[in-house]
């Protein structure tokens, strides 16, 4: 299921910090690593975008087995016009997700 | 200035005008996160001009939240197009600590790590110097107006040459390992454990330097280092501070300070054949197809010292590119940071 849904969308997972940015309107780069997922403590993000813009989070625990189906949770803005622009994780220490909107 | 014109830290209801906020949320409720006088924090407004958008980064560790707003400055010139306004808060409370105004870059950096509760790590670059600034937090929250972010040490990396080529000037981020950074608990009762983080300060900070090449071609540099390394410079320049030797940031060159404590790899790829880098405590992790290398640095020696008969560089086992570190920076020197290749 993971890999049908990352061939689905075309991302890649990486065991990192959400220190890079969900893609946006402008951006100057064309970094292939734009739309990026992060993970802290087993837990795996994605920001999926709709070409342009953000406005959602998703998250998964990490499959234990290959074949193991995937649920997503998902975050969005109270307000569905705003666009997400950011987000950091900081679960262990403080169960926080926090994400910036424009 | 024209950049002030653009950026307010405070709430203005122009149309058209972006306003940004930041939502505070319990992980495992996905509910706003309780006890909090509000769940959102008021950054700042915007003043949209047609073409571009600020970007965004945050840092969390502790009640600390840093946050970096870095938008085309409206003067341009070719010596810093960019400029970013840096602010912590701490998010319990709801109120901004400190802030820095008006920070000159020739790209769009925002990466962002803590070395600490109280010490941040931002990447910037003026020209061709890179550089590392470590600022430091203070502990109290002030009661009425928010301080100055204090930079206590700006540490360079190696200079490029003025030949190289590129697209896009370099963007600096940080492959870091978020869970093995301590907090101020954590630094002062090391016995204190969670999942990953056993042996906090041994774990390695990744410093990623991204160079377009154009036509999808990227070239990266990747500085590994211990986190250790980093902190006791940054507790020495604010002993320095502390006592009157040093009233403003000292700037570091490369060469006193990098080639004996980190070590760089570099790595050139096209759009169809990214491959994945990570970091866990001291490991490196690079998987590029069907094969994943491990890097350590640290299981045998903990100091962190170099082997002075390694190779200046280390390539990933694949390369095949154009590049060759000597080709691109002006300061060439052997990187001694001990790893070993599992």
């Amino acid at each position: 299921m993971l890999k049908e849904y990352r061939k689905q969308r075309e991302i890649q997972i990486k065991w990192t910090t959400i220190t890079h940015l969900p893609p946006r309107q402008f951006t100057l780069s064309s970094h292939p690593r734009s739309a990026q997922q992060g993970t802290e403590a087993g837990v795996l993000y994605d920001a999926p975008h709709d070409g342009r813009f953000v406005y959602e989070l998703r998250w998964t625990a990490l499959p234990l087995k290959e074949d193991q189906a995937i649920e997503w949770n998902i975050v969005r803005p109270s307000d569905p016009q705003t666009v997400i622009v950011a987000h950091a994780l900081s679960i262990e220490e403080n169960d926080l997700l926090a994400f910036a909107t424009w | 200035m024209l950049i002030l014109d653009r950026l307010h830290f405070c709430r203005r209801e122009a149309p058209g005008n972006l306003f940004l906020q930041i939502h505070l949320t319990q992980h495992s409720t996905q509910l706003p996160y309780p006890g909090l006088s509000s769940p959102t924090l008021d950054i700042c407004d915007f003043q949209k001009s047609t073409g571009d958008r600020p970007i965004i980064n945050l840092a969390i560790r502790g009640t600390n939240l840093a946050v970096i707003v870095r938008y085309a400055s409206v003067q341009e010139t070719s010596d810093h197009p960019w400029t970013g306004h840096l602010s912590v808060w701490n998010w319990k409370a709801g109120v901004k600590k400190c802030e820095k105004l008006d920070i000159p870059d020739t790209s769009h950096n925002t990466g962002l790590v803590f070395l600490r509760e109280d010490i941040l790590l931002h990447g910037s670059s003026l020209g061709l110097d890179l550089s590392l600034n470590v600022y430091h937090i203070p502990m109290s929250t002030p009661s009425a107006v928010a301080c100055d972010l204090r930079l206590i040490e700006q540490l360079s990396l190696p200079s490029l040459k003025e030949e190289v080529e590129y697209v896009n000037p370099p963007l600096i981020s940080f492959v870091n390992n978020p869970t093995t950074v301590p907090s101020f608990t954590e630094s002062y009762n090391p016995k204190v454990t969670r999942l990953f983080t056993t042996d906090s300060l041994s774990s390695i900070l990744v410093i990623e330097v991204m160079i377009d090449k154009g036509h999808d071609n990227w070239i990266y540099f990747f500085f590994i280092i211990h986190y250790r390394a980093l902190l006791d410079r940054a507790d020495r320049a604010l002993f320095r501070h502390g006592n009157g030797q040093d009233t403003e940031a000292r700037s570091v060159r490369w060469g006193e300070w990098g080639p004996e404590v980190t070590r760089m790899f570099w790595d050139y790829h096209d759009e169809y054949s990214v491959p994945l880098e990570a970091a866990c405590r001291s490991r490196f992790f690079r998987r590029d197809g069907n094969i994943i290398e491990v890097y350590d640095f640290g299981a045998d020696n903990p100091s962190g010292l170099g082997d002075k008969q390694r190779p200046r560089w280390d390539q990933f086992n694949n390369i095949n590119g154009p590049a060759f570190p000597g080709d691109w920076f002006q300061d060439n020197q052997n990187y001694l940071l001990y790893f070993r290749l599992s």
